[in-house]
């Protein structure tokens, strides 16, 4: 807590890297990649870049790992499954979806 | 042996006296939050992730947004974050100016995302884009824009709100480290949901 507290030093050195990051997410934007990889380069570097949020500017680093299992647990795994499941339902059940609903 | 050792340990958390956490309930509280604000940004990035996948085919992003201003956008909610995360470590060590001068630039930051969300809407709106319909073929798309954009400018305009509060109590002298540091675990939040709505709905 003392070492990092003064200085802004880490903080920039963060901020550097989520820049680089976000410029390589443009460029795998952009890239002319399958669906799929694309979607999984892109989904790791937002990861990474939750990461680096969550740890570094959000302290949780610091805090105890009870907080740590209590908050990323509820984030992540149930948005992840939030995410499967439906998706992959959309992909067979939602065909013909109107919009607006008629 | 493991299952005394373990309902021992069970039953010292139990009796009281300890926190789990570690932290106070303020703070805590505000995880919770995030928590539950993670959840429901999730299931709006679900509602579109299902509406897309189902449509089969989706506008290209590149050709209705300008990525190099989404690409800015994003330059200064990163930004604005950094000052947060120096405001923070300015009120642990109580050094009072750095934290009104980091906490005034990150009102700056989410300022100017507002502005230029602003100007994106009304180029959007401008170009034809509405709820239900819009330019580009997909009628989702447009909902999906607004209603996930939306929800996220919602929560900067809240976001600068709360910081508005803590750089006027910390000119007044009238700030506590934690204090500081709540409202920053907010805005560091308000910058995470970006993360995702940019990687999701602006580059895939």
């Amino acid at each position: 807590m003392s070492s990092e507290s003064h200085g802004y030093g880490l903080y920039w050195m963060i901020w550097g890297v989520m820049l680089v990051l976000t410029f390589v997410m443009i460029f795998i934007g952009e890239a002319n990649l399958g669906y799929v990889p694309k979607a999984t380069l892109l989904l790791l570097g937002a990861a990474a870049k939750a990461y680096l949020i969550i740890f570094y500017f959000m302290h949780m680093r610091t805090e105890k790992p009870t907080l740590a299992m209590t908050v990323l647990v509820g984030m992540f795994l149930v948005g992840a499954l939030m995410f499967a499941l439906p998706a992959y339902d959309g992909s067979n059940v939602f065909q013909h979806l109107t919009f607006p609903p008629k | 042996m493991n299952q005394s050792a373990a309902s021992q340990a069970t039953e010292s958390v139990w009796s009281g006296g300890v926190a789990p956490f570690d932290t106070s309930w303020q703070k805590l509280m505000m995880w919770i939050f995030i928590v539950t604000d993670a959840l429901l940004f999730g299931g709006l990035l679900v509602g579109y992730g299902v509406m897309r996948v189902a449509n089969g085919s989706w506008p290209d992003q590149s050709e209705v947004f300008h990525m190099d201003f989404i690409a800015l956008m994003t330059f200064t909610l990163i930004t604005s974050s950094l000052f947060m995360a120096s405001a923070v470590g300015a009120a642990k060590v109580g050094r009072k100016p750095h934290v009104t001068m980091y906490v005034w630039l990150t009102i700056l930051g989410g300022l100017s995302f507002l502005g230029m969300q602003v100007y994106e809407w009304s180029t959007i709106i401008g170009e034809g884009a509405r709820l239900t319909t819009n330019p580009w073929g997909i009628p989702q798309f447009g909902a999906s824009f607004f209603i996930i954009t939306g929800f996220h400018g919602m929560h900067v305009i809240t976001g600068v709100t709360i910081l508005l509060v803590v750089a006027i109590r910390s000119a007044l002298g009238r700030y506590s480290a934690e204090g500081v540091e709540i409202a920053g675990l907010y805005w560091h939040f308000v910058d995470l949901v970006w993360v995702f709505i940019f990687g999701f709905f602006y580059l895939i």
